[in-house]
C-alpha cells in the first residue's frame, strides 16, 4: 500500500482521538485545524484510485476519487468545520471525539470503492452518532440513543447480508452501479439498508426520534452525515431505479405532513430532513444527468442550510432551555441575530430566489418536469409549499413572534453566531452565484435556474402559501402531543417480543430440555449410585455375621468411594477409565 | 529442529509447575503458577517463530515408543490448525492465574495445581498426533476441571460439576468405542495415517464412527440439544474455571471435528452435513434468544457461548474454505472475548458479590476504566469491524451463503441478536444512574486487573486489523483438509 | 441592532402600523400573482413542461391550495389517528 495521499476521513478519526490529550487554546485550534486540513486535502485531490489494500484476498479501495465523491467530500469536510466552530464552547471532549469520528466516517463512506471499507465506515458512523445522542445524558436521550443504535446496527447487518450474498454471487466486493443485479436478493438488501440510512419511510422513524434528543451541537452534525452519505451511495449504486422516484416523492410529502403535527422544534426540523432528502432520492430515481446533478446540488445546499436551521433552533434551546413551540414566543426581542440568521436558513430551504435552495431544488423539480412525471412534479411542488409553511412561517412565528410567552433569552456565544453566520453566507453565495456550485457537479449540464417564469412562479407560490398560513393560523397552534410513526413497531412491539422470550422460550429451555436431562442422565446414573450404596450396606450387615474385619474394612473403603466428595469421584472416575481402557486393549 | 523436545516441554512444563506448587506453600502457590504459565509461553515461542506456514505437514514432531506391541507411540506434532490453539491456551492460562490472584484464598495450592494440570492436558490435546494420546489428554482434562468447578465453584457447584462430568463422560465412552473400532480396522492410531487410509473404511462404518465421535464432540462444543451442561458449569465455576471452559474446552470439541471427523470420515461427514448445519443454526438462534432472557450475567455470557459455537460448527460444516477458516479464526476470537467477558464479570463480582443484572447500573462514572474495557469486549463480541469477531463472522457467513442462502440469513439474524443482547447487557450494567446497592463500593480496576485485561483487548484489536496473523497459519492445512475428499 | 429591533417591535406591536403592514402584504400578493400572468401571457417567457403550468397565476394558486391542503389533511390525520398524549411511550 502506497501512501501517496492521506485519507481525510482517517485524518479526522485519528485526529479526533488525539483531542482529549490537548488543552485550552491548543485544543480549540486543533478542533478547527483538523476539519480545515481535511477540507484542504479534499480540495487538493485529483481523480484516481488510491489507498488500495489487499485483505482476505479482496481489493479494498479506500480512495475512489472522482467528481461525484469529491463534491460530497467538500461539503462533508466544510460541514465538519462549521460544526466544530459551532461546538467550540463545549467542554465535553467526548462530544468532539464522537463528532469528528462521525464526520471522518462519512468521508470514509464517500471515498470507499468497495463494499468492505464501505461497511466498516458505515458501522463507525452508526456508533459515533449514537454517542452524540447519548451525550446529552438525560433519560430520554439514553433511551433514544439506544433505539437509534439498534436500528442502525440492524440496518448494518442487512447491508452485511447483502454484501455477502453479492460477494458469493459475483465474486467481487467492488462497489459500483448495482443495476446488473436488479431485483435480486443482494440488490434488495443493500438498497434497504441504504434507504434506512436515508430515512426513507417506513424505515426512517429513527431520525425524528433521535435527532431532537441529541446534544445541541451534536444534532447539528447528525443532520449532515448519515442521510447525505446514504444519498451518495444511492447515487453511486442505484441511479435510475424507478422505485426511488415514487419513494422520494412520497417521502417529500410525508415529512411535511408530519411536521404540521409537531410541537418540538427540532423534531419538526427533523421531519423536514426527511422531506428534503425525498427530493434527493427522487432525483436519484429519475436518473437523468440533470436529476443526478440536482440530487447532488440539493444535498450540498441542504447540508448547509439544515445545519443553519438546527444551529438556530439549538441556540434557542441552549439559551432558553425550551424545545417545545408551545412554550416559546416573543423571542425576537431578545435574540434578533439568531432570528435573522435562522431566517436565512429558512429562506434557503424554502427555495426563495437568491438563496441556495432555489438553485438546487429547482434542478430536481425541472428534471421531474423534463421526464414528464406529472404527479411527481406536483408532489414535489406541494412539498415545497409545505416546507416554507413550516420552516419559514410556522416555526419562526411560534418561536420568535406570536404570543409572547414571557420567555427571555439572549444571543448565544459568539462562536455559535459565527458558525451560523458562515453557513448563512454560504447559503446566500450559492444562491446568488449558482455557477460556483454547478461547476462542481458530476455531470456537465447547462442549467439556468433564474428564468423569469421560474422566479415569478416561485414567488407566487411562496406568497400565497404565506396567505394560507395566516388565514388558517388558529388551526396551527402547537399541541402537547406526540405523533405515531413507524417507530411504534419497535417501541411498543419490542415489549411484546421480550415477553415471548422471557416466557415460553425460557420455559421450553429449562422445562423440556432440562427435563430430558433429568430423566435420561441424572436420575438413572445417580439412582444407580444410590442403589449401590444401599447394596453395600446390606453386604456389611450380612458380612458382619460370618466374615471378618477385612470385609468391614473393604466396605468402608467402598463407602468412602460413594462419600459424595467430589475429589474422590474424580479419582475413581479416572481409575475406572484407565481400567476400562486396559480391558478394552487387552480384549482386542 | 531445536536441541530439546520443544513441544513436549511446552506440554509438560505446567505439570512440573504443579509438582512445585505441591511442594511449596500456600502463599507461594500463585507465584509459582504465574511463573510456570509465563515460562510455558516463553518456551513455546519458537513454535510460532519457526513454523513453516507454507507446509500442511506436521511440524515439531516428537516421537517415542510407548506401547510397541499395540503400535501405540507417544507422538506429538502441530500443524497450522493446532498451533493457534496452543497459543490461546498458554495465554489464557497466564490470565487465569492473574484473574484468580485474589479470588482464591483457601486451598489455593489445590486450585493452582488443578489449573496447571488442566493446562498440560489442554495443550496435550492440541499437540497429540495420534488418537490414543489425544484420548488420554481429552479425558485428563476432565479431572482438574471437575475439581475446579466442584470444589471452588459457586452455590450449586456439585450439581454443575456432576452434570458436566456425566455429559462429557457419556460422550467419551462412545469416542473410546469408536477409537477401538478404528484401530481394529486400520491397525494404526496416527491421525495422518488414519486420514490417508480413510478410503478403505466402508461408508456405513464411517457413518457409525461419525455418530460415535459426534456424541463426544457435540457435548464438548456444545451443540444443541446436549448443551444444557454448559450454563450450569460456566456459571458455577470460579472465574478461572469459566475462562478455561469457555476459552479452550469448548474449542476442543470443534477441534475434534476438524482433526478426526473431517479428515478420517469424509463419507460420514457427507451423510451428516445437513443435520449438522441445521443444528448449528438452531444453536445460533435458540442460544441467542435464551441469552436475551437471562438475568444472571455469567449465565448470559455462558448461553452466548452456545450461540457463538453454533457459528463455529456452521462454519466447519459448510465445508468450504471461507467457512472453515472463518470457524477456526472465530474459535480463537471467541476464546479471547469470552475469556475477557468472564474475567470482567469475575472482577466486578469480587467487589459486589452479585451476578444479577438488576443489581447493577450506572457503573460508568464509578469505574470508567472498567466500563471502557467492557465496552471494547462488548463491541468485539458484537462484531464491530476493526475488532476480531467481525472477520470470523464475515468469513463464516460468506461460507454459509455459499452453501445455502437461508443458512447465511439465519447466521446474520444470529449476529443481530448477539449484538442486541450484548448492547442491552452493557446498557443495563453501565449506563443510567448508579444502582443504590453499589454506592460506596470501590468498583474501579486495580493495576493487576488492568494488566490481565489489557492483553485481551490488544489481541481483540490486533486480530481485528490483522486477521492474517492467524489466518496465515490456516491456509495450507485447511486446503489440504478440504481436498481430502470431504468437500462437496 | 438595538434600534432595528425596537423599530421592528414598534411596527408589530402598534396596531395601526400593523394594519398598514398587512395592507402592504396584500399588495405584494397581488403583484406576485400579476407578475406570473404577465410573464406567461404578455412576455411569453414561459417554458412549461406540463399543461397545468399554463393556468394563469399557476404558482400562486397551487401555493395556496397546497398550503391549505397540507394543513387540513395533516390535522385530520392527526386528530383521527396519529396524535397521542405526550407520555404515550413512557410505560
Amino acid at each position: 500500500m502506497t501512501l501517496e495521499w492521506v485519507h481525510p476521513g482517517l485524518l479526522l478519526i485519528f485526529g479526533a482521538w488525539a483531542l482529549p490529550l490537548l488543552k485550552g487554546r491548543l485544543k480549540r485550534a486543533a478542533m478547527l485545524l483538523l476539519p480545515g486540513a481535511a477540507l484542504a486535502i479534499c480540495l487538493a485531490l485529483t481523480p484516481g484510485t488510491y489507498g488500495v489494500v489487499s485483505f482476505l484476498g479482496q481489493e479494498v479501495i479506500f480512495g475512489r476519487v472522482d467528481r461525484l465523491s469529491v463534491v460530497f467530500s467538500y461539503v462533508f469536510s466544510l460541514m465538519a468545520f462549521l460544526g466544530m466552530v459551532y461546538a467550540l464552547h463545549v467542554e465535553d471532549d467526548s462530544q468532539h471525539v464522537a463528532a469528528l469520528t462521525y464526520a471522518g466516517g462519512a468521508l470514509g463512506v464517500t471515498f470507499a470503492g468497495d463494499f468492505l471499507s464501505l461497511y466498516v465506515f458505515w458501522e463507525l458512523m452508526a456508533i459515533s452518532s449514537a454517542l452524540l445522542v447519548w451525550q446529552r445524558r438525560e433519560a430520554s436521550a439514553v433511551a433514544a440513543g439506544f433505539r437509534y443504535l439498534l436500528v442502525h446496527v440492524f440496518g448494518g447487518l442487512i447491508l452485511l447480508a447483502g454484501i455477502l450474498i453479492h460477494w458469493s454471487q459475483t465474486g467481487s466486493l467492488a462497489f459500483g452501479d448495482m443495476g446488473a443485479s436488479y431485483g435480486g436478493l443482494a440488490w434488495t438488501l443493500i438498497l434497504v439498508s441504504f434507504l434506512l440510512n436515508a430515512a426513507v419511510p417506513p424505515l426512517g422513524a429513527w431520525l425524528p426520534d433521535a435527532y431532537p434528543e441529541a446534544t445541541v451541537t451534536g444534532a447539528v452534525f447528525m443532520t449532515a452525515f448519515t442521510t447525505k452519505s446514504a444519498v451518495y451511495v444511492l447515487i453511486r449504486g442505484y441511479a435510475g431505479t424507478e422505485l426511488l422516484v415514487w419513494l422520494g416523492a412520497a417521502m417529500a410529502v410525508y415529512g411535511v405532513v408530519y411536521a404540521v403535527l409537531e410541537n418540538d422544534a427540532r423534531r419538526l426540523l427533523a421531519y423536514h430532513i426527511v422531506s428534503q432528502v425525498g427530493y434527493m432520492v427522487c432525483g436519484v430515481g429519475i436518473g437523468t444527468a440533470l436529476a443526478i446533478n440536482g440530487a447532488t446540488a440539493h444535498a450540498f445546499a441542504h447540508i448547509l442550510y439544515k445545519a443553519l436551521l438546527f444551529m438556530g433552533a439549538g441556540a434557542v434551546l441552549q439559551m432558553t432551555g425550551a424545545r417545545k413551540l408551545s412554550e416559546m414566543g416573543g423571542l425576537y426581542k431578545t435574540m434578533p441575530v439568531t432570528l435573522g440568521l435562522y431566517m436565512v436558513g429558512a429562506f434557503a430551504i424554502s427555495a426563495v430566489p437568491l438563496f441556495s435552495g432555489f438553485v438546487s431544488k429547482s434542478m430536481v423539480i425541472s428534471a421531474a418536469g423534463e421526464a414528464h412525471l406529472g404527479p411527481v412534479f406536483l408532489m414535489l411542488t406541494l412539498a415545497s409549499a409545505g416546507t416554507f409553511l413550516h420552516t419559514g412561517l410556522k416555526l419562526p412565528y411560534y418561536m420568535f413572534f406570536g404570543e409572547d410567552s414571557g420567555l427571555r433569552g439572549q444571543e448565544p456565544p459568539r462562536n455559535m453566531l459565527v458558525a451560523m453566520g458562515l453557513a448563512a453566507v454560504a447559503c446566500v453565495v450559492i444562491g446568488v452565484f449558482p455557477g460556483l456550485l454547478y461547476q462542481l457537479l458530476p455531470n456537465a449540464i447547462e442549467y439556468v435556474p433564474y428564468t423569469l417564469q421560474h422566479v415569478t412562479s416561485t414567488l407566487g407560490m411562496l406568497s400565497f402559501t404565506a396567505l394560507g398560513f395566516f388565514l388558517l393560523l388558529r388551526h396551527l397552534d402547537p399541541e402537547l402531543t406526540v405523533s405515531l410513526d413507524t417507530d411504534w413497531f419497535y417501541r411498543r412491539g419490542t415489549a411484546r417480543f421480550v415477553n415471548l422470550v422471557e416466557g415460553p422460550l425460557a420455559r421450553l429451555e429449562y422445562g423440556l430440555v432440562g427435563e430430558i436431562y433429568e430423566l435420561v442422565m441424572r436420575r438413572p446414573v445417580l439412582g444407580a449410585a444410590y442403589l449401590l450404596r444401599k447394596l453395600d450396606t446390606v453386604v456389611i450387615d450380612t458380612a458382619a455375621v460370618g466374615v471378618g474385619r477385612s470385609t468391614q474394612t473393604f466396605s468402608r473403603i467402598l463407602k468412602t468411594v460413594m462419600s459424595g466428595h467430589a475429589q474422590h469421584y474424580g479419582l475413581i472416575m479416572t481409575a475406572g477409565i484407565l481400567a476400562l481402557l486396559t480391558l478394552a486393549v487387552l480384549a482386542s | 529442529m531445536t536441541a530439546y523436545p520443544l513441544l513436549t516441554a511446552t506440554t509438560f512444563l505446567p505439570l512440573v509447575g504443579a509438582a512445585l506448587i505441591l511442594l511449596g506453600g500456600e502463599r507461594r502457590a500463585r507465584w509459582i503458577a504465574l511463573v510456570t504459565t509465563l515460562a510455558t509461553m516463553a518456551v513455546s515461542a519458537p513454535l510460532y517463530l519457526h513454523f513453516d506456514k507454507a507446509s500442511s505437514a506436521l511440524q515439531f514432531v516428537e516421537s517415542a515408543d510407548w506401547i510397541p506391541s499395540w503400535n501405540i507411540s507417544y507422538t506429538v506434532g502441530v500443524d497450522g490448525i493446532s498451533l493457534p490453539f496452543i497459543f490461546l491456551t498458554s495465554v489464557l492460562s497466564v490470565l487465569c492465574v492473574g484473574g484468580s490472584w485474589t479470588a482464591v484464598r483457601a486451598r489455593s495450592r489445590e486450585f493452582y495445581v488443578a489449573l496447571m494440570v488442566a493446562e498440560t492436558a489442554m495443550i496435550g490435546v492440541f499437540a497429540a498426533s495420534n488418537f490414543f494420546l489425544f484420548y488420554v489428554f481429552w479425558e485428563l482434562v476432565l479431572v482438574p476441571v471437575f475439581l475446579l468447578i466442584g470444589v471452588f465453584g459457586g452455590e450449586r457447584r456439585v450439581y454443575a460439576s456432576v452434570k458436566f462430568l456425566l455429559f462429557t463422560l457419556a460422550g467419551s465412552v462412545l469416542m473410546l468405542v469408536g477409537m477401538i473400532s478404528l484401530y481394529h480396522t486400520l491397525g494404526t492410531l496416527e491421525f495422518r495415517a488414519l486420514a490417508l487410509a480413510s478410503a478403505s473404511l466402508e461408508p456405513t462404518h464411517q457413518a457409525w464412527l461419525f455418530a460415535a465421535f459426534l456424541a463426544s464432540f457435540a457435548v464438548k462444543v456444545p451443540m444443541f440439544p446436549v448443551h444444557t451442561w454448559l450454563p450450569d458449569a460456566h456459571t458455577e465455576a470460579p472465574t478461572a474455571g469459566s475462562v478455561i471452559l469457555a476459552g479452550i474446552l469448548l474449542k476442543m470439541g470443534a477441534y475434534g471435528f476438524l482433526r478426526i471427523s473431517l479428515p478420517i470420515l469424509p463419507h460420514g461427514v457427507q451423510l451428516f452435513v445437513v443435520p449438522m448445519l441445521v443444528i448449528s443454526v438452531v444453536a445460533i438462534v435458540w442460544g441467542a434468544y435464551v441469552t436475551l432472557a437471562q438475568t444472571d450475567i455469567k449465565r448470559l455470557i455462558a448461553f452466548s457461548s452456545v450461540s457463538h459455537m453454533g457459528f463455529v460448527t456452521l462454519g466447519i460444516f459448510t465445508l468450504n474454505r471461507s467457512g472453515v477458516e472463518g470457524a477456526i479464526l472465530q474459535m480463537i476470537n471467541h476464546g479471547v472475548i469470552s475469556a475477557a467477558l468472564f474475567l470482567c464479570v469475575g472482577m466486578i463480582y469480587e467487589r459486589t458479590h452479585t451476578r444479577e443484572i438488576k443489581d447493577y447500573g450506572g457503573i460508568a462514572k464509578a469505574a470508567p476504566l472498567y466500563s471502557t474495557f467492557l465496552a471494547i469486549f462488548v463491541l468485539a463480541g458484537a462484531g464491530l469491524p476493526g475488532l476480531n469477531s467481525f472477520v470470523g463472522e464475515f468469513l463464516i457467513i460468506a461460507g454459509a451463503f455459499e452453501t445455502q442462502v437461508w443458512l447465511g440469513a439465519m447466521a446474520v439474524w444470529g449476529v443481530a441478536l448477539g449484538t442486541t443482547y450484548l448492547f442491552w447487557l452493557y446498557y443495563r450494567m453501565v449506563m443510567g444512574g448508579i444502582n443504590p446497592g453499589l454506592v460506596g463500593l470501590k468498583l474501579e480496576l486495580n493495576a493487576r486487573e488492568v494488566a490481565t485485561l489489557a492483553p485481551l483487548a490488544l489481541l481483540a484489536l490486533v486480530l481485528g486489523l490483522y486477521p492474517e496473523l492467524v489466518l496465515s497459519y490456516l491456509h495450507a492445512p485447511v486446503i489440504e483438509l478440504l481436498a481430502g475428499g470431504v468437500a462437496p | 441592532m438595538g434600534s432595528a429591533m425596537s423599530f421592528l417591535q414598534r411596527q408589530i406591536e402598534d396596531p395601526v402600523r400593523l394594519t398598514r403592514i398587512k395592507r402592504w402584504c396584500y399588495v405584494v400578493l397581488a403583484i406576485a400573482a400579476l407578475a406570473e400572468v404577465v410573464v406567461s401571457y404578455v412576455l411569453h417567457a414561459s417554458h412549461s413542461h406540463f399543461s397545468f403550468e399554463d393556468f394563469p397565476a399557476w404558482g400562486s394558486l397551487y401555493g395556496l391550495v397546497s398550503c391549505v391542503a397540507i394543513i387540513l389533511v395533516s390535522k385530520l390525520l392527526g386528530k383521527v389517528w396519529l396524535m397521542r398524549r405526550e407520555d404515550y411511550y413512557d410505560s
